[in-house]
């Protein structure tokens, strides 16, 4: 049982810490769209 | 190439990376026999060592991209060097946890100073300085080419590192891929694993280059509307 | 070659005629080496065992602190853009001034050496010669990757406190075999044992002084 424990622990993280990473450009592409439109109307607009 | 060209290219890496995935979660927890010694626990292994091979390559990657760069002074060389240490720290992070939740019920310690182990650590720390260089050069172009320059030196060091601690250190056993390489019925879920991430390497940076991109694109704007 | 000598000249020169950095990295690493007195309670080490890992940490933080001093004072007298209108290779700037801190670590070596002695109660006259050769080839690696470093370091928003950040890692083999090395001469090993680590570092030297000559005009300001 410790071995799976461990085993799961693992793998756990193994697919936390690239979920996390992916999020990260995900957020990241998300609010940079939304800056990037932002700019294109303002820009529009002058 | 097109836009469409691109956008159908995105879609065929989802599939196969998807698959690949699928198929080397299968096999390595399903269809790769239980080892004889370390029992189910060996299993940490597959995905283990595919992170590292995988960060590697992605370091790689990076020097070769710096190399690009230093040559071409094209910024799209820069996005996929940040985008490749980025992506090879995630990897090395992983290993480095991994590592040790391998390590405590196998060898009965959390760490020890073997080569790769102590490689990995000091690739991590060799490109967590090459972030840090970067984070605190705020014109683009400097920043581009003393990352660059960084990135030659990092990579160039890493075999260094590598044989000093080899021809040093090694008092520990060496780990089971050493004698004799790996059992045959334990080689499809090997590979699978290291293609499963190499193909994700592949996405990750794809999409890092992308945010990249995005940002020079916003910092254009910026300048534009003042 | 005029050119390098007049570089290696006019750090030597500056450095000569205030002796600040020399001053504090000499200072520093005496310091270093009483700090690890305590923190590895020496009275239960055996010395040949500790000296050599203690020793080269002291020379790694005082090398650090002297060429970022090096640096430091070219960005802020604005020397550095005057140099790089010397009418020669980038390349000769780089190897004039890993000459020039060369030398000061050198010269900041052989003090804390002694002290180390004293403090260690050590005699070592006999390994004189082979201990030289493995601190000038250990000093010599050091500097080669380090004079590029602290240009980059000092190039950034974080200047000085980012040159043992990024040195430290890069620097590890040389440390290693320096240390490795520097504990078979005090053990008592021959010249033959030396032969792997000498190697290796000079090979460092080479190998990390060819990247550095041929990259260190990208890293410096235009």
């Amino acid at each position: 049982m410790n071995t799976m424990a461990y085993l799961f622990t693992a793998n756990a993280v193994i697919w936390i810490v690239l979920a996390l990473f992916l999020l990260r450009i995900h957020a990241g592409e998300r609010k940079l769209r939304e800056e990037i439109d932002r700019l294109r109307r303002q820009i529009d607009r002058t | 190439m097109n836009k469409r060209t691109t956008a159908r290219l995105d879609m065929v890496l989802w599939g196969v990376l998807g698959l690949a995935m699928i198929a080397a979660l299968y096999l390595a927890f399903v269809d790769a026999p239980r080892e004889r010694t370390m029992g189910d626990l060996q299993r940490i292994f597959y995905f283990h060592v595919a992170a590292a091979i995988t960060g590697m390559t992605a370091f790689g990657v990076n020097f070769a991209a710096g190399v690009a760069y230093v040559a071409r002074r094209d910024r799209k060389w820069d996005r996929l060097a940040l985008a490749a240490a980025e992506t090879g720290v995630v990897f090395f992070a992983i290993v480095l946890i991994t590592g040790p939740i391998w390590a405590k019920p196998v060898w009965m310690v959390w760490w020890t100073w073997s080569p790769r182990l102590t490689l990995s650590l000091v690739l991590c720390l060799l490109y967590i300085a090459y972030l840090l260089i970067r984070r605190y050069i705020e014109d683009p172009d400097r920043r581009a080419m003393i990352a660059a320059v960084f990135g030659i030196v990092a990579f160039v060091d890493a075999p260094l590192v590598w044989f000093s601690i080899r021809w040093w250190r090694d008092i520990h056993p060496a780990p089971m891929l050493e004698s004799g390489g790996i059992d045959p019925a334990m080689r499809p879920a090997f590979w699978a694993c290291v293609a499963s991430f190499e193909l994700l390497l592949v996405y990750l940076l794809r999409r890092r280059c992308a945010l990249e991109s995005m940002r020079e694109e916003m910092e254009r704007l910026e300048r534009l509307a003042g | 070659m005029t050119r390098l000598w007049a570089v290696f000249r006019k750090d030597l020169a500056i450095e000569l005629r205030t002796k600040d950095a020399l001053n504090t990295m000499l200072f520093f690493g005496v310091v270093v080496l009483v700090v690890f007195h305590f923190a590895l309670r020496s009275g239960d080490v055996d010395p040949r065992a500790a000296a050599p890992g203690v020793l080269w940490v002291a020379f790694a933080f005082a090398g650090t602190l002297g060429l970022n001093r090096m640096f430091a004072v070219e960005k802020e007298n604005g020397c550095l853009e005057g140099l790089m209108m010397m009418p020669a290779d980038r390349g000769v700037l780089y190897l004039g001034k890993m000459l020039a801190g060369t030398v000061f670590m050198l010269a900041a070596e052989a003090v804390i050496f002694v002290a180390s002695l004293v403090f260690f109660n050590l005699t070592v006259w006999g390994e004189l010669p082979w201990l030289g050769l493995v601190f000038l080839l250990g000093t010599l690696g050091f500097t080669a990757v380090g004079t590029l470093l602290a240009a980059i370091a000092v190039n950034t928003r974080m200047r000085e406190v980012l040159l043992p950040v990024i040195l430290f890692p890069v620097i590890l083999p040389v440390l290693i075999h320096a240390v490795e090395a520097t504990a078979l001469i005090l053990g008592g090993a021959g010249p033959g044992e030396l032969k792997l680590p000498v190697a290796v570092l000079a090979a460092f030297t080479v190998v990390f002084g060819t990247i550095a000559f041929l990259l260190f005009e990208h890293v410096l300001e235009d």
